[in-house]
């Protein structure tokens, strides 16, 4: 004879077992929706919605427009409210400087401007230098696209806004008065966190010394 | 007049659903655990930091063209996290001709598949070159993104050395140094570590194409 076990409980109680154990079942089948999107997410919770390698030789220009090299939709859920984007490498230029631009969706990524100048050798080919930058925009999802170009070492650049549609001229692996970059590594987050603002920074002027608490 | 509701079940069922009850109770109160390891399936794109060591004594430097070991770890990942990114950072000078290269292995592998051009042993990379002048200090930082599908143990060895060695003789004069080192280590739940949105081809000089 099967056991069996009743149960009497007021009907509002009955209704808010099911309601937790549906939850229960929602969140077991789809977790990833289940803890980004169900539930508040903490702040500054970082999402990772890139991380690519190239490893297959040189990126090279020897245009003033940019070259793009890196072009990714990226979308995260409307919890998180930035995006970080870092670059790195190793470079080399044979002439000229190497200089980074980043759009999303057509715009630039900062209030800085494109481009950002990584490495300058003033002409000396020196193979290899490592190189890094990253961006921080108010944004949680776009395209997100990446060039490089190459700026004569004296001169004032390019100037900012130039649309990334353009793949110029490139130089032969390695020959001519290009700026290069290898082993490269794109990584975008996303974060939950009201950032990309000039908050806690300041203009210099005070000495920075140590402070000694009690004196 | 209250209304009742009268559930008749098995004993097996009510086990069950008291089971369950305590599962959610448990990953309310430690949802790191709940998301991340008791039950797996973290949401993609996930960040787990497994290592983040600092190196604050004395300069790491070689002369050999042979990678010296300056970092050893074995890091265990959960299942579900497909890739790791190692990432290296530390202010460097370089002694005349001296070319700071740094390599990564993971179990005994290359970290990834790049091949340098100046340096000869597998997996490194340089980093650090200034045409023989021996100016102290620029920063140096670099990445490897390392596939871990089945999110095995890993044992990350870092190694220095210097480029120049490799085809034109070692010389004590040609030391390379580091100092000021920072290693992290993410575990990340993504199947990255392949090109991803990095495109690049030699086009005719003459026919700027327009995407």
């Amino acid at each position: 004879m099967q056991r069996r076990l009743t149960i009497n409980v007021p009907w509002t109680l009955a209704a808010g077992l099911f309601a937790v154990l549906a939850t229960l079942l929602i969140w077991l089948s789809f977790p990833g929706a289940g803890d980004s999107r169900g539930l508040a997410l903490q702040n500054g919770a970082m999402l990772r919605v890139a991380q690519d390698s190239w490893n297959d030789g040189q990126i090279s220009s020897d245009s003033t427009e940019p070259v793009v090299f890196y072009d990714k939709k990226v979308s995260a859920s409307k919890d998180y409210k930035t995006l970080y984007v870092t670059f790195t490498a190793t470079s080399e230029q044979h002439n000229g400087a190497v200089n980074l631009s980043c759009w999303i969706d057509g715009n630039e990524c900062d209030s800085y401007g494109n481009h950002v100048r990584l490495q300058w050798n003033e002409g000396a080919d020196w193979h290899d230098n490592s190189v890094t930058q990253s961006w921080c925009i108010q944004a949680r999802k776009g395209e997100i696209t990446l060039g490089l170009d190459n700026e004569d070492g004296g001169g004032e650049g390019t100037g900012g806004g130039v649309a990334p549609i353009i793949h110029a001229p490139t130089p032969k692996d390695g020959v001519g008065g290009g700026v290069f970059i290898e082993h490269a590594t794109v990584t975008i987050d996303a974060v939950n966190i009201a950032g990309c603002t000039a908050n806690h920074w300041i203009e210099v002027g005070g000495e920075l010394a140590p402070v000694i608490h009690g004196h | 007049m209250e209304r009742r509701h009268t559930v008749s079940v098995p004993l097996v069922i009510v086990a069950a659903l008291l089971a369950g009850m305590a599962t959610v109770i448990v990953w309310l109160a430690f949802p790191g655990k709940g998301h991340s390891t008791a039950l797996g399936g973290s949401a993609s794109g996930t960040i787990l930091r497994l290592a983040e060591d600092s190196w604050n004594g004395r300069e790491m430097s070689t002369a050999s063209d042979v990678p010296q070991v300056f970092y050893n770890n074995k890091v265990n990942t959960p299942k579900d996290y497909k890739s790791l990114l190692v990432t290296f950072s530390a202010t460097s000078d370089q002694h005349n001709e001296g070319r700071l290269g740094i390599s990564c292995t993971a179990n005994g592998s290359p970290c990834d598949s790049y091949v340098s051009h100046e340096d000869d042993t597998l997996g490194s990379i340089v980093i650090g070159y200034h045409g023989g002048l021996d100016w102290h200090d620029n920063a140096v930082s670099q990445s490897w993104c390392v596939s871990n599908p089945k999110g095995v143990q890993q044992r990350i060895l870092l190694g220095i050395d210097n480029a120049y060695g490799v085809e034109e003789g070692v010389g004590d004069s040609a030391e390379v140094f580091f100092e000021h080192g920072n290693v992290t280590i993410d575990a990340v739940n993504l199947s990255g570590c392949g090109t991803g949105g990095f495109f690049f081809e030699e086009i005719n000089l003459l026919a700027p194409t327009h995407r």
